[in-house]
């Protein structure tokens, strides 16, 4: 066999590359360059460019791909890539949506850092580690074959277990690092396992294959193939923290850095939603219930257990469980949806809650790491007390994210829980549909518990607190500005989407 | 700018609040007179700019005026205007919302002691949602309006309000998005239903609600689920019994601006939502539960008639007598025909003037005593005969004295509830009796007999400010008591064809 990449393949993976490169050359630098702020801000600016570069790529790509383009797409991929590798517009779409996630938990994680801090050493580092990220979830999520998509995963876990453990001065981090791993190692295992028997079964490991296997019903090595597949997708239903495999969650959350917390809560579920969604085929009709069930059971878990939360980090852990139980209810939809209209809109609305959840869920946590190196107490309910009056712009910001996150409109949080109701309803399940938002409405609760703490306590402190760097502050303004300006005119968004489907 | 007219009125407040969020003016906690000044100056204008309005839609006019129209935003195929117009339903709730409006900044400067920068942005943003759910012509518009209309509530309840604000805001809040979201669902459902419009051969998605009021047919079963969702959301927000523990709650620990929005406006949602979407959306819904809500109605009456009479506390008794007065609507509502709308209607505007002047009455007392049992007072009448005269009238307008405005509404109410069903006619209007027991006896235990507290003898009567703030709403039990046909002329037109399209289903 001759491996040959093509230029086309450069061109597809281009999204991938910069952020690659990006990382290589920081590398290098942080170990030429002495260590100084000028070394730092050329670290720094490197990387956020290399993902802007990633973005810009993808964007091109993006519009390469639209029908309108009067070049029509011709992309044959070469003969290394052809076979392991999607280039399809959502799947470009969710490479941008990534990087995005990436540059922006970048840009708020300036506010993190402190002089005199033991990790400010490991500055370079941690640019690398999250320029890899991008980079591992962009594999998963164009895989079309599982080695590929295990190779994603290592990527992407591998640069977590060791960001996630960052601070390691904090017990809870380093704490917070171990558990990750180790039960992230179990979910390597279980996608490894699957791989294994879906191998067994069908003889290869592409995706698409295997739907068609499946699809077709053929007897005794269907049978390996679906347990395969079923033990897959416990490893992903673990990445994007679905209940019954979300207990790691909460105190991973809340020992992470906060931007990276920022990170793992948007970038790592939207790839794991992504790898669902290339195999989204693969699975035979009776595995709806599973997913009915999984969806209901992580809306459950989520709301329930955020209630008595007092560590925001862990009421937006709780609160991520719940959301990751609403994309699932599209995710069901899509599934069941009846033709190629229904799935389309169940994956626009997939991709909508994502990208609107990940801006949302950043902007929360980037207020918290904005003010935490300040006052480290801003992370408890009770520490955000009186934030109302002592940092107006940091407690609109969150107040907007809350709002946005419980779905009430004009946010852009609004507009997301329509879309994925809207695809339960089209898909014909309205049940589970209802069982959603009764459960959203639970989750107004502790949303609420923020504002009430930003705005009707008192804190024991009335001297104003000020966020720490300027370029996180305006990083959060847009990040609020943009939730309201998708709340107020949704389709600048959605319009995007139209010629999205599987 | 007959159609811009509506877009103005809606979007005036919301200017007006954030102009006065960001006007440069220093002052303390409590506000510099210049920037309540500046509030109550938008409030006006807002006001005068509505009257045109009542001239606009004079008595007799028939559909929509004053509609404005733009393209918002389009999912998929579907386009989604942002609709504002004018109806005989709406008219006079608008005028109604604006002139609480002013009423309410003019006399909050007395209570609203603190962070009044905060407290102006917020009562104007509520304003805007508040026209905005009544002159909403778009599901979306109409649903954005509903829902952003609660956080300022949910702010001035939260901030300003008593001792357990924290638990009556989240219940409050819950209550009703939770009726909202199922609301949601269905209109979801509505909007992906495809109408046959004239002019276009094969149906088409809409999301007008004028063209869902024309063209919607839907089959019987499916008409009774959104009537359900639709009905349930109208039905907490009212509230009616069962689902109106919230009211008591909120109505007391709100500052007395909360309490008289909360009388005056929002609760008439609820009615109002009932009859723009229920009736006419879903008529063979309508008749198959309207023996059901029109037993709710009534059940409401009764019940929070004993409720109130059962209260120590003047703000608590005020409360449930709302629930007891909101009854009687839903009852008219769903007697479905000519009398029963139009009492319906003009109860609406009835309590929304008498119920604010009670809550304003008694945030008047309470300012001057720090107490609400209505056992700490006695013989004020003779301390303060002002304050007893505006008293003794709110509560004759309340309990429906012929010649003020509740007797209208509940007199035609019970008219249109004894032609559709007599025996529960019957029993609605022996259960007015109790409202006048309750009421009468609170006045004479407040007003009349010996003073018995110190205190009570060195009360200040009521001022002229506070005079000139309860003055509009005075004015207008007169004038509906007196006049009544300048209102129902209004009205008519319009719920002559919501009745029709009802009884068409029968």
């Amino acid at each position: 066999m001759h491996f040959s990449f093509t230029s086309t393949d450069f061109y597809v993976l281009l999204p991938l590359l910069f952020p690659v490169f990006g990382a290589i050359l920081v590398l290098c630098l942080d170990l030429l360059l002495k260590p100084g702020k000028g070394a730092r801000t050329l670290v720094h600016g490197l990387s956020l460019l290399s993902l802007l570069g990633g973005i810009l790529a993808g964007v091109q790509q993006y519009l390469y791909l639209q029908p309108s383009h009067p070049l029509p797409p011709k992309i044959a991929l070469g003969p290394l890539l052809e076979p392991v590798f999607h280039f399809q517009p959502w799947t470009v779409l969710g490479s941008i949506l990534l990087l995005f996630l990436t540059l922006i938990s970048l840009l708020l994680s300036g506010a993190w850092w402190k002089e005199g801090d033991e990790e400010f050493r490991a500055y370079g580092e941690f640019h690398v580690l999250t320029l890899f990220f991008p980079v591992g979830a962009g594999l998963l999520l164009g895989a079309k074959n599982l080695m590929l998509a295990f190779i994603g995963l290592e990527i992407l876990s591998i640069s977590l277990y060791v960001l996630v453990a960052f601070r390691r001065s904090r017990t809870k981090s380093v704490e917070a690092g171990l558990k990750y791993f180790l039960l992230g190692a179990f979910g390597a295992a279980f996608f490894v396992y699957g791989s294994a028997l879906i191998y067994a079964g069908q003889g290869n490991l592409d995706l698409p294959a295997m739907g068609t296997i499946l699809q077709e019903g053929l007897p005794q090595p269907f049978g390996y193939a679906a347990l395969g597949g079923a033990i897959l997708f416990i490893a992903l239903f673990f990445k994007a923290s679905i209940a019954p495999f979300h207990m790691w969650t909460p105190d991973v959350y809340e020992g992470a850095p906060t931007p990276i917390t920022a990170l793992m809560s948007t970038g790592t579920k939207a790839a794991a939603f992504f790898l669902l969604i290339s195999a989204a085929r693969l699975f035979p009709h009776e595995l709806v219930p599973v997913f009915t069930f999984l969806a209901i059971l992580s809306i459950l878990v989520g709301n329930a257990g955020a209630l008595v939360q007092t560590n925001l980090k862990r009421l937006l852990a709780y609160s991520g469980i719940a959301h990751a139980g609403y994309l699932l209810v599209a995710y069901q939809a899509m599934a069941v949806g009846q033709g190629q209209t229904d799935a389309g809109i169940a994956l626009r609305a997939l991709l909508f809650y994502l990208a609107v959840y990940g801006i949302t869920n950043l902007a929360a946590l980037g207020v918290l790491s904005w003010i935490e190196r300040k006052d480290p107490e801003i992370v408890t309910l009770e520490g955000l007390k009186g934030l109302g009056r002592r940092n107006p712009i940091a407690a609109a910001i969150l107040a907007i994210a809350a709002l946005s996150l419980a779905g009430i409109p004009p946010t852009a949080g609004f507009w997301a829980k329509y879309q994925i109701f809207a695809a339960s309803i089209q898909a014909g399940q309205i049940p589970l549909a209802i069982f959603a938002i009764l459960g959203s409405v639970i989750g107004l609760y502790y949303y609420l518990k923020i504002l009430v703490a930003l705005y009707f306590k008192e804190g024991t402190s009335s001297e104003t607190l000020s966020g720490n760097g300027l370029a996180t502050g305006l990083t959060l303004s847009f990040c609020a500005s943009a939730i309201l300006l998708v709340g107020i005119l949704p389709d600048l968004f959605l319009n995007v989407l139209v010629n999205v489907r599987l | 700018m007959d159609s811009s007219l509506s877009l103005i009125l809606t979007f005036l407040p919301l200017l007006g609040a954030l102009l006065v969020l960001f006007a440069p003016l220093r002052g303390s906690d409590e506000g510099s007179p210049v920037l309540w000044r500046l509030a109550q100056a938008i409030g006006l204008v807002t006001f005068l700019a509505s009257l045109p309005l009542w001239t606009g839609y004079g008595p007799g006019t028939e559909g929509v005026k004053f509609l404005f129209s733009v393209p918002w935003f389009h999912i998929q195929t579907l386009q989604v205007h942002f609709a504002l117009g004018v109806d005989g339903l709406s008219v006079l709730l608008v005028l109604l919302t604006t002139l609480i409006s002013v009423i309410v900044l003019f006399s909050a400067p007395s209570h609203i002691k603190k962070r009044a920068r905060e407290f102006l942005f917020w009562l104007l943003v509520m304003e805007c949602g508040m026209i905005g759910v009544f002159l909403a012509l778009d599901f979306f518009t109409f649903y954005l309006f509903w829902e952003v209309m609660l956080i300022p509530l949910y702010f001035l309840i939260g901030i300003w309000g008593g001792k357990r604000r924290l638990y009556a805001t989240l219940k409050f809040f819950i209550y009703t998005v939770a009726g909202s979201v199922l609301m949601l669902l269905a209109i979801i459902f509505l909007v992906r239903t495809p109408l046959a419009l004239p002019g276009n051969e094969v149906p088409v998605l809409t999301s007008s609600i004028l063209d869902h009021l024309k063209y919607l047919h839907l089959p019987v079963t499916t008409q009774y689920y959104l009537f359900l969702a639709f009905a349930i959301a109208f039905l907490i927000k009212v509230p009616t019994v069962p689902f109106h523990t919230w009211l008591p709650d909120a109505h007391v620990e709100a500052p007395t601006s909360g309490s008289v929005i909360l009388a005056g406006v929002l609760l008439k949602m609820g009615t109002y939502g009932l009859i723009r979407f229920c009736l006419p959306l879903f008529p063979k819904a309508t008749l198959f539960f309207a023996p059901w809500l029109m037993v709710i109605g009534v059940i409401g009456l009764l019940y929070g008639a004993f409720l109130a009479w059962a209260q120590s506390d003047l703000k608590k008794l005020v409360a449930y007598s709302s629930i007891s007065h909101l009854g009687p609507i839903v009852l008219g509502t769903f007697a479905l025909n000519a009398y029963g709308l139009e009492g319906s209607v003009i109860q609406m505007i009835s309590h929304g003037v008498a119920t604010p002047a009670l809550f304003l009455l008694v945030g008047m007392i309470y300012e001057r005593r720090h107490t609400r049992e209505i056992a700490a007072f006695g013989g004020i009448a003779k301390t303060m005969p002002i304050f007893a005269f505006f008293l003794v009238l709110t509560t004759f307008a309340s309990v429906g004295l012929p010649g003020l405005s509740g007797f209208i509404g509940e007199f035609l109410i019970f008219v249109g509830a004894f032609k559709a069903w007599p025996l529960l006619g019957a029993i609605a209007t022996a259960g007015v009796i109790f409202g006048a027991v309750y009421m009468l006896s609170m006045v004479r235990r407040v007003l009349f007999g010996p003073v018995k507290h110190e205190e009570n003898k060195l009360l200040k009567d009521l001022g002229l400010r506070e005079v000139l703030v309860l003055a509009p709403l005075v004015i207008l039990f007169l004038w509906i008591g007196l006049f009544p046909g300048q209102f129902t002329s209004r009205t008519s037109k319009t719920l002559a064809q919501i009745q029709a399209k009802v009884l068409e289903a029968r």
